[in-house]
C-alpha cells in the first residue's frame, strides 16, 4: 500500500435515514473523514448495481450504501432489496477479483449521526489496509 | 398425472424410424398440430440434410414435423432466444416446443419477466447431457475418430462415452473425458451442467430406463398439461405406452446420479482452479480476458434472459462510452450483476464470443453462489420469482445487513 | 406466422463470416450466429450482429429519379433508361467511363464489365479496389504471378509466426484476428508494423514495430539485412525456387542500418528481433493491407514484403505467404470478374488477343483491345460516369476536387441502395437491391466464393445491378447477349469465361465455407493455399526477387504542414457509412469523426482531449475533435474516414504514377489548428 493513500469512498445515502443521519453529524460538528463523497438517492432500492459498478470501474476505493434500518423504509421494502443487490454485487465482485470488502451495507437512521461517523471513520480505515482499487486506471 | 411414467413408442412405423428412441417426440409433436391443440411446432431442422447445422424451423404442415426427427448433438440451437425473439414470446400463437433443459429453464425464466406467455406452450422436453459446437465436431469426427463427418448418421451420449453410428450402421466410441481434457468434445458448459432431466418442461423424454435393445423413449410426465396431451396422443392410438419396471426406473435414476456426478467433477475442475486464485490472480485472469472483447454484443444478443428493448450496454444509453475497443469495465460486469442470478447455463453467450471469453464459466460461477445464497435455482418454476424481485415477510423482520452472507 | 433462417454472408468486410438472417413474414427481423460456418464458426463483430438493420434506414432509394435543375423527380424505369441508352449512344467509348463497387456480387461486376466493353466498346471501368489493392496486383504478379491471398482464413491457425503490415486487424477483421489470437495462444509469435498503437499492436502484438509513416521499404530491406548477415535465409528455396537473388543481395549488404534506424525511428535491436523471429519460422505468415498498400510506392512496399517472404521461403504450406487482405465483400472478385480497366475476366490482360478471345466467347466483335482509364481518371476526363455502389464524394481522395468534377460531367448516374452523398450529385439515379435483397455470389479475401441467398423482397421497384444492367442492354439493342433470367445464369457463364471458377456451381455452393479457387472442375475440392505444388504463378514458374529503395512519400511534412496524417477505419464503421451510418446500434457507439494526436504534440499546441480543432490540408479543411493519446507518434495524426460531413478524404490527395494510380491515403502532410471558441 502506497504512502499516503488517500481512499476514495463514494457513499450511497437514502434521503430518509441515512442522509438525515449524515446531516445530523454535520450540523452536530461531528468530525469524519474527507474521504467520502457523499450522493442522496431517495431509497436505497433506487441503487442500481450499475451505480456501483461504475464507481468502482471509475476508480472508487470502496462503496458505501447507507439505507433505513429494516421494517423503517420510506418506501416499505427498498432497504430489503437494496440488500439482496448488494449481496449479489459482492459475490460478484469477489468473483472477478476485487475485494467484497469494498462494498458495505450499513443502516443508519436519521438520528444516527454517531453511527454515520463511525461507520465512515471505519470503512476509510478498512479501505487504506485494503489498499487503492485495483481497477483504478481502468475506467 | 405430473409424476407419472411411461415406456412409450410410436405406432406409426415410419416415425419410430426415424426418431431418436422410438419417435415418441415425434409423434407427440404431430399429433398436436394435427389436433390442432396448438398452431405450431417449434423444433430444429438440419438443414440441407446437414447433421452440424441445425436451425429452429416452426412448422405448420404435421407431415414436415419427420424432417426434424432425431437428436442433433452437434447442433446447439438457441430454441429460447427463438420463441422471445421472433414469435413473440408465443403471445398470439400456441406452440409446441421442443426444449434442452437449458432452453426449458430459460423460457420459464422469460415467463417470469413476462416475456413467453407459457399458457400457449407446451415444452416438451429432452433429456440431455450435452451437445458439441459443429465446428469442433467436425474437427474431432476427423482427427479423433478417423471418419468423414459426412458419414455420421448419430451420435450419442452414454456412460460417458461419446458414440457414433455411421451409415453402414457400425459404430465408433470414445471416453469423452479424454476428449474433452484434449479440447473436443461438449461445450463447456454442457460438461458442467447438472439438469439432464427437464422436468422443468411438461413432458421429459429421454432413452434412460429404456430397456437394451428397445426402440422407445421413456417419458415422465411434469405438468397437467403434458399429461393431457399424453393422454390425448395414447388414446388416438398415435403412441403406445406401458409402465416401466422398478429396474427401467432405477436405472434411469442411476443414469441421471452419474451425470451429476460427471457434472460435478467438471465443476470442481472449472470452478476449483479459480477459487485457490487469490482476489489478484482472479482479477487478472478475467480482466484479461475482458480486455480481448470487441463489443459485438454477441452475448447479450444470444443470451435468452436478456431481454430490453433498451439496453444499458448501448452507447446511446450514457452507462457505457461509445466506439471504445475494449469497452470500459463496467461493459462486461453490468450484464453479469443483470443476469447472474438468473443465468440458467445454456452456454449461447460463449458460443457467440468472438474473443473467446469464457462467459459461461464465470456466470456459472457467480451463478451457483446466488443459488446458494438466495436458496433458488433459475429456471425450474414460474412460480418462483428471481431473488433479486422478491422479499419474504421474515427477512423483513432482520435488521442484519449481512443477512444472507453468514 | 412464417420464421425462416436464410443463411448467408456478412456483407462487409471480405473475412467472409456466415450469418443466419431470420425473415419474418417477409422482413429480416434479425441476425443469428450460423456456427456451422468453417470462417468464423457463429461468432461475429459488432457489424455482422446488426448486419440487417440498414436496410431498413432512411433515404432508401426505391424508384429511378430524373434530376430537374436542383430536384429529383421520380420517372419509370423506361425513362431513366432510354434516357442513358440515348446519351451512351451519343458518346464516344473513350468518354464513358464505369465506375463500379466490390460490394456487388461476382454476376452484378460481371455483367457490368460485360456490358462496358460489348455495349460501350471501353475498357473504362474500375472499382474503389483501386484505393485498396490497385498496388498489391502489379506488386505480386511481378514477384509471385498472382495478387491473391495465398493461404486461406481457415489455416492462419497454422502459422507460428504472424507479421501484420499496415493492417489494424483486430479492428478491421475481427475474425481473421481471432485466428492469430489462437494461434498465439499455441505459442505463435506476432510482429505488428504500423505507426499507431492500435488494439492489434496492444492486443496481439509481442513485437510492435511502431515506424514512421511511409517507411515501409526501408524497414523490409533492414529486417531482410539481418536475416542475411545471420544466414537465415532459405537457400535452398532461394536457389531452387527464385531468380535475382543476388542483385538483392548485393544492394541489402551496402546498406546502413543506423540510416534505417534513422528514417524508420526503430531501432536495430528490434528490427533484428522481428526479422530473426520471422526468419525462424517454421510457417511465416505475412498478413498486409492498407497501411502498405496506400502509398504512391505501394508496389516497392508490396515488393519488399514478398522479397522477405521468399528469402525464408514461407509459401506453398498453410499457414505462409504474403496475404493481402481486400476490404470489400467482394474486392477479390471483382478483380476476379475483370472490373479493372486492363483485365479482362479471368486476369486475362487487356489487348488484342483478349479482344479476340472474349470476341469469340461471347460472340461480340470490336471489343476493345486498349487499357482503359483508372476511377480518378475517369473521375476527371470522362464526360459520361456511370457509378454502381460506389461512393466517390467520400472514398476518393480531394473530395472538394470531386465535387467540382462531378458537378461539370455531362452525364452522371449512380446505380445504388441509398441517396448517398455522390448520388445527390446525379443526373440519373437508378435504385438497386441491396444484399440481402438478391441472390449472387462474392469470393472473400481467401478466393472464397461463397453464395449469398436473397432473403426478402427489394423495397418498391429496385432491382438487382445486373438486372439493370441487362435492361438498359436490351434498350442499346443487344438484348440477346445479355438475356439472362437469373443470377444463377450470370454465374454458369462467369465459369465458362474464368477457368478458376470453372467446377464452381451453385448447387456446390449450398456447402457452408463455400469453396476457395482455383476450382478447375466440378470435383476438385477448391484450393486452400496456393503454390502448394511447388511453382509460383510466374510464366518461368519461379519468385523474382526485387531490390526496393526506400522513396518515402509523394507529399512529405514540411514547415507549413509539419503533421503526416493517416486515415483509416475503425470497428463500428465500414467505408462511406452509406450503410453503417444507418444501423442505429452502430452509429451511437460512433456518431463522429475524430483526430487521433499524440499527448505532447496536442501539449504543444495547447489542445485539449475532446477539443474541436481544424485540419488542414493543401486541398481542404475539416473540423473535428481531437482525441489526445499516447498510443500515436508524434508528429502523426489519424483520422478515420467515415464521416460524410467531416471527410477526410478532403485533406488527402497525391496520386501515384500508372500503373497503380494508387492514392496516397496513408499518408498527407496537414496542419493542426486551434479554432476560435464563439
Amino acid at each position: 500500500m502506497g504512502e499516503g493513500f488517500e481512499p476514495k469512498i463514494i457513499a450511497f445515502t437514502c434521503n430518509w435515514c441515512a442522509y438525515a443521519g449524515a446531516d445530523l453529524a454535520g450540523v452536530s460538528r461531528l468530525k469524519y473523514p474527507p474521504n467520502v463523497r457523499i450522493i442522496r438517492v431517495m431509497c436505497t432500492g433506487r441503487i442500481d448495481p450499475t451505480f456501483v459498478l461504475k464507481a468502482f470501474t471509475s476508480g472508487a476505493d470502496g462503496v458505501l450504501i447507507g439505507g433505513c434500518h429494516i421494517g423503517d423504509c420510506h418506501y416499505i421494502q427498498g432497504n430489503a432489496l437494496a440488500r439482496r443487490r448488494a449481496t449479489m454485487l459482492k459475490k460478484l465482485l469477489e468473483h472477478v477479483g476485487i475485494e467484497p470488502e469494498r462494498l458495505r451495507l450499513e443502516w443508519i437512521s436519521a438520528s444516527e449521526g454517531g453511527k454515520f461517523v463511525e461507520t465512515v471513520k471505519d470503512f476509510v480505515e478498512r479501505i487504506r489496509e485494503l489498499g487503492p482499487n485495483p481497477l483504478k486506471g481502468s475506467g | 398425472m405430473t409424476g407419472e411414467m411411461y415406456i412409450a413408442e410410436a405406432t406409426d412405423e415410419r416415425i419410430r424410424e426415424r426418431g431418436e428412441h422410438g419417435g415418441v417426440v415425434t409423434a407427440l409433436l404431430k399429433f398436436a398440430l394435427e389436433s390442432g391443440m396448438v398452431d405450431a411446432v417449434l423444433a430444429v431442422k438440419k438443414r440441407n440434410g446437414n447433421r452440424y447445422d441445425g436451425v429452429p424451423s416452426l412448422i405448420t404442415e404435421p407431415e414436415e414435423v419427420l424432417e426434424c426427427a432425431g437428436v442433433l448433438h452437434c447442433a446447439p440451437v438457441n430454441v429460447a432466444r427463438c420463441v422471445k425473439e421472433y414469435l413473440d414470446g408465443a403471445k398470439g400463437v400456441r406452440l409446441a416446443v421442443v426444449c434442452k433443459p437449458c432452453d426449458a429453464r430459460a423460457m420459464i425464466e422469460l415467463a417470469k419477466r413476462e416475456q413467453i406467455n407459457l399458457a400457449n406452450v407446451i415444452m416438451i422436453g429432452v433429456n440431455c447431457t450435452g451437445t458439441l459446437a459443429p465446428s469442433v465436431a467436425r474437427k474431432m469426427l476427423v482427427e479423433e475418430f478417423g471418419v468423414d463427418p459426412e458419414d455420421v448418421v448419430r451420435e450419442d451420449i452414454d456412460d460417458g462415452k461419446l458414440i457414433i453410428t455411421l451409415g453402414d450402421g457400425s459404430t465408433r466410441e470414445k471416453d469423452l473425458k479424454e476428449l474433452e481434457e484434449r479440447g473436443y468434445g461438449r461445450r463447456e458448459n454442457c460438461r458442467r451442467c447438472e439438469v439432464s432431466v427437464p422436468r422443468m418442461a411438461d413432458l421429459a423424454c429421454g432413452k434412460w430406463g429404456v430397456p437394451e435393445g428397445r426402440r422407445a423413449t421413456f417419458v415422465e410426465v411434469c405438468s397437467e398439461r403434458g399429461g393431457e396431451l399424453l393422454k390425448k396422443a395414447a388414446e388416438a392410438g398415435v403412441i403406445r405406452v406401458e409402465a416401466p419396471s422398478k429396474e427401467a426406473i432405477d436405472e434411469r435414476e442411476r443414469k441421471e446420479r452419474e451425470a451429476l456426478e460427471r457434472s460435478k467433477e467438471w465443476q470442481e475442475r472449472y470452478f476449483g482452479e479459480l477459487k485457490e486464485m487469490s482476489s489478484e490472480e482472479r482479477r487478472r485472469y478475467w480482466f484479461d480476458y475482458f480486455d480481448r472483447c470487441i463489443k459485438c454484443f454477441g452475448c447479450r444478443d444470444a443470451c435468452p434472459i436478456c431481454y430490453c428493448k433498451e439496453c444499458y450496454l448501448e452507447a446511446w444509453r450514457g452507462f457505457i462510452r461509445g466506439g471504445e475497443v475494449p469497452p470500459e469495465r463496467a461493459f462486461p460486469l453490468i450484464r453479469l450483476a443483470h443476469v447472474a442470478d438468473s443465468c440458467v447455463n445454456c452456454g449461447q453467450c460463449q458460443d457467440a464470443c468472438p474473443a473467446e471469453i469464457p462467459l459461461s464459466r464465470l456466470y456459472q460461477a457467480v451463478n451457483k453462489e446466488l443459488q446458494r445464497v438466495f436458496k433458488y435455482v433459475p429456471g425450474m418454476s414460474v412460480e418462483e420469482r428471481p431473488p433479486l424481485t422478491v422479499i419474504t415477510e421474515e427477512e423483513l423482520r432482520n435488521d442484519d445487513p449481512l443477512l444472507f452472507l453468514r | 406466422m412464417r420464421v425462416e433462417y436464410v443463411p448467408t454472408i456478412c456483407p462487409y468486410c471480405a473475412t467472409g463470416c456466415g450469418i443466419y438472417l431470420v425473415v419474418k413474414d417477409g422482413r429480416i427481423a434479425g441476425v443469428e450466429p450460423w456456427k456451422e460456418h468453417p470462417v468464423n464458426e457463429g461468432k461475429n463483430c459488432p457489424k455482422g450482429r446488426s448486419a440487417h438493420e440498414f436496410l431498413y434506414g432512411k433515404e432508401r432509394l426505391e424508384k429511378p429519379l430524373i434530376r430537374e435543375g436542383d430536384e429529383f423527380r421520380e420517372a419509370s424505369w423506361d425513362e431513366a433508361l432510354e434516357l442513358i441508352a440515348e446519351r451512351l449512344k451519343g458518346a464516344e467509348p473513350g468518354e464513358v467511363g464505369f465506375l463500379s463497387s466490390c460490394k456487388l456480387t461476382n454476376e452484378d461486376l460481371y455483367v457490368m464489365q460485360k456490358f462496358a466493353r460489348c455495349v460501350v466498346k471501353t475498357n473504362n471501368i474500375d472499382t474503389p479496389s483501386r484505393f485498396c489493392h490497385s498496388t498489391t496486383v502489379p506488386a505480386l504478379i511481378s514477384t509471385v504471378g498472382t495478387g491473391v491471398m495465398e493461404t486461406s482464413t481457415t489455416s492462419l491457425e497454422e502459422a507460428d509466426c504472424f507479421i501484420i503490415a499496415g493492417s489494424n486487424i483486430k479492428e478491421n477483421y475481427p475474425l481473421i484476428a481471432r485466428r492469430i489470437m489462437r494461434a498465439r495462444e499455441r505459442g505463435a509469435k506476432v510482429i505488428v508494423i504500423d505507426p499507431r498503437r492500435t488494439i492489434t499492436a496492444r492486443d496481439l502484438a509481442d513485437i510492435h514495430l511502431q515506424i514512421n509513416p511511409a517507411t515501409d521499404v526501408a524497414l523490409i530491406n533492414g529486417m531482410m539485412k539481418v536475416i542475411l548477415e545471420e544466414g537465415l535465409e532459405d537457400r535452398e528455396f532461394i536457389e531452387r525456387r527464385t531468380v535475382g537473388f543476388e542483385e538483392l543481395r548485393k544492394y541489402l549488404s551496402k546498406l546502413d542500418m543506423g540510416e534505417i534506424e534513422r528514417i524508420t525511428d526503430v531501432s536495430r535491436e528490434l528490427i533484428r528481433e522481428a526479422a530473426v523471429t520471422y526468419a525462424r519460422a517454421e510457417r511465416g505468415c505475412i498478413l498486409y493491407n492498407a497501411g502498405i498498400c496506400q502509398h504512391v510506392e505501394g508496389i516497392g512496399n508490396i515488393r519488399a514484403l514478398a522479397d522477405l517472404a521468399m528469402l525464408t521461403g514461407n509459401f506453398g504450406k498453410p499457414g505462409t505467404g504474403v496475404n493481402p487482405l481486400r476490404g470489400h465483400i467482394n474486392g477479390e472478385g471483382s478483380g476476379d470478374m475483370g472490373v479493372v480497366n486492363v483485365f479482362y475476366p479471368g486476369f486475362v490482360r487487356v489487348g488484342e488477343d483478349a479482344a479476340r478471345k472474349f470476341g469469340e466467347l461471347w460472340g461480340v466483335e470490336g471489343l476493345p483491345t486498349e487499357p482503359g482509364l483508372t476511377y480518378m481518371d475517369m473521375t476527371e476526363k470522362c464526360r459520361i460516369l456511370y457509378i454502381q455502389g460506389t461512393n466517390p464524394m467520400v472514398s476518393a481522395p480531394n473530395t472538394n476536387d470531386v465535387r467540382k468534377k462531378l458537378e461539370e460531367k455531362e452525364l452522371v448516374v449512380v446505380q445504388d441502395i441509398f441517396m448517398t452523398e455522390t448520388a445527390r450529385l446525379a443526373d440519373v439515379v437508378l435504385p438497386a437491391a441491396a444484399w440481402g435483397e438478391k441472390t449472387g455470389t462474392v469470393t472473400e479475401v481467401d478466393r472464397r466464393v461463397q453464395l449469398m441467398r436473397k432473403a426478402v423482397e427489394p423495397p418498391g421497384e429496385a432491382k438487382p445491378d445486373w438486372k439493370i444492367v441487362c435492361e438498359l442492354a436490351a434498350k442499346m439493342g443487344m438484348g440477346e447477349k445479355f438475356n439472362f433470367r437469373s443470377a444463377e445464369e450470370v454465374f454458369e457463364e462467369i465459369r465458362r469465361v474464368v477457368p478458376a471458377y470453372a467446377g464452381i456451381s451453385y448447387k456446390r455452393l449450398e456447402k457452408a465455407g463455400g469453396i476457395q479457387w482455383p476450382c478447375p472442375s466440378e470435383d476438385h475440392p477448391g484450393t486452400d493455399t496456393m503454390f502448394a505444388d511447388g511453382k509460383f504463378r510466374t510464366p518461368d514458374g519461379l519468385g523474382h526477387f526485387f531490390v526496393v529503395e526506400y522513396k518515402g512519400p509523394a507529399e512529405p511534412v514540411d514547415e507549413e504542414y509539419p503533421f503526416a496524417l493517416l486515415t483509416g477505419r475503425v470497428m463500428f464503421h465500414y467505408h462511406t457509412g452509406t450503410m453503417t451510418r444507418r444501423t442505429p446500434r452502430l452509429d451511437a457507439e460512433m456518431p463522429s469523426a475524430w483526430v487521433e494526436i499524440n499527448v505532447e504534440d496536442a501539449k504543444a499546441l495547447g489542445i485539449n482531449d475532446g477539443e474541436v480543432v481544424a485540419v488542414k490540408s493543401r486541398r481542404g479543411e475539416i473540423r473535428v475533435p481531437a482525441r489526445v493519446t499516447g498510443n500515436i507518434k508524434r508528429g502523426v495524426v489519424f483520422i478515420p474516414w467515415h464521416f460524410s460531413e467531416t471527410p477526410a478524404n478532403a485533406l488527402t490527395g497525391p496520386i501515384a504514377e500508372p500503373p497503380s494510380r494508387m492514392p496516397e491515403f496513408k499518408y498527407s502532410a496537414v496542419k493542426i489548428e486551434k479554432v476560435e471558441v464563439r
